[in-house]
């Protein structure tokens, strides 16, 4: 067999380790960084992409969650706005109603009094007429002149009779 | 010897007759004497710098300039790195990455050692026990004085299987021993075997085929066509053996199990 030939066992062995130390020189300086380099861009590259990817997905997310905030803010001014003007206009609505209430009620004392006024004095024109009449009365039944204050009492206990 | 050795070489390229241990022959290329040695550049050498071109080159030139989107020549780099890059981290670990360069150099220059081989007229380096043995004992030496230097003294636990009860020290120590020892018999004959089995097999029923004549040796020559497609196998499976091995060989000494 020629295997077992040692004739070329130096050549063989020589030549084996002059060829894979070149080898080994050419490929960890020549081939295997350029190789990795582009392995390496690649992951970086995609790793970059996946990156962006998730940080725009969370940009979307807090811009969707602002604009959401926003929304509901916005509801919220909306409706208190519209408790304030509801508010306004009742309370506009309870003082008209109140100064209302009260010109009704001052103009209603005001006609009570001149009510009142105008019955005094209509009384004490019916008293006077009244007195006036039971002194012709009296005068003319018995031909006498009467006490006129008796007949003021008179009246006057009558009129306290009838009113009260 | 000196003498037909020239004649060894012509005949080599007259396509080698139909003795199937002719194509392991050596003849020089280029004579050489260094102080009473033989370095010449042989057809073996010739297949070493052959091997050795077509993979850096592959590697190289595949690579290209590394676009984002791999060419095909730059996938098919890639995909040895990967593959062997993978090995490391698997079998040696992380503290293998500086290793790596050699590994994947010896898996690249054993690959193509092999399948260039199987080129007809071409030779097998690989096929030879002096450059397997030369190549698995160098690494072997190295692989143990990585060990001494990272584990000192601890580095010899290695021969005697943690957990195992002291009283079978005496038995077990040599057997690891004797396991140890053998890793670069048996690493360079696995492969030298391998390939010179699978080729002297092929040359063989290549022969039947020729002597059986066109009908006859159809059978031949189909069970031919099969083998082959079985070696290129075993080409790439024992540069990827020898290359593993060695990754778990470094592990045992990074590591001590």
């Amino acid at each position: 067999m020629p295997q077992f030939d040692p004739t070329w066992f130096v050549s063989q062995i020589f030549w084996l380790a002059i060829v894979l130390g070149v080898l080994y020189w050419l490929m960890s300086k020549h081939a295997i960084p350029r190789v990795q380099a582009a392995l390496e861009a690649r992951a970086e590259r995609i790793q970059g992409d996946l990156d962006r990817a998730a940080k725009l997905q969370q940009d979307a997310a807090s811009l969707a969650e602002s604009h959401a905030a926003t929304i509901s803010k916005a509801r919220d001014e909306a409706r208190e706005a519209l408790r304030v003007a509801q508010a306004d206009t009742q309370a506009a609505l309870d003082s008209r109603q109140a100064s209302l209430a009260e010109e009704i009620a001052k103009q209603t004392s005001e006609a009570e009094k001149r009510i009142s006024a105008a019955k005094d004095e209509a009384m004490s024109n019916v008293r006077d007429i009244a007195i006036d009449a039971a002194q012709a009365i009296a005068e003319r039944l018995t031909h006498s002149n009467v006490d006129s204050s008796k007949t003021t009492a008179a009246v006057d206990s009558a009129i306290n009779q009838r009113t009260h | 010897m000196a003498g037909n050795k020239g004649s060894q070489a012509a005949e080599s390229h007259g396509g080698g007759g139909l003795d199937p241990l002719h194509q392991f022959e050596i003849h020089p290329i280029l004579d050489i004497q260094i102080g009473g040695l033989d370095i010449s550049f042989t057809n073996s050498s010739l297949w070493m710098v052959i091997a050795a071109i077509v993979s850096f080159s592959l590697i190289r030139f595949g690579a290209g300039p590394g676009s984002l989107v791999p060419s095909r020549w730059q996938l098919i780099a890639e995909s040895l790195y990967t593959t062997i890059a993978d090995m490391v981290r698997d079998n040696v670990g992380n503290d293998g990455k500086k290793y790596f360069p050699f590994i994947f150099t010896l898996f690249m220059f054993l690959l193509f050692g092999n399948v260039l081989g199987m080129i007809p007229g071409s030779f097998t380096f690989t096929s030879h026990i002096a450059v397997t043995f030369a190549l698995a004992a160098s690494i072997f030496v190295v692989i143990t004085a990585i060990g001494l230097v990272k584990h000192g003294a601890k580095f010899f636990s290695l021969f005697f299987p943690h957990g195992a009860p002291i009283a079978t020290a005496p038995i077990l120590i040599p057997i690891e021993l004797i396991s140890y020892l053998s890793r670069p018999v048996s690493l360079s004959v696995r492969l030298f075997a391998n390939m010179m089995v699978g080729h002297t097999l092929l040359k063989v029923i290549a022969s039947f085929a020729i002597m059986l004549g066109v009908v006859g040796g159809i059978a031949p020559l189909v069970l031919l066509v099969g083998i082959t497609a079985l070696e290129f196998l075993v080409a790439i499976l024992q540069a990827y053996v020898f290359t593993i091995l060695t990754c778990i060989y470094l592990h045992d000494a990074l590591h001590l199990h």
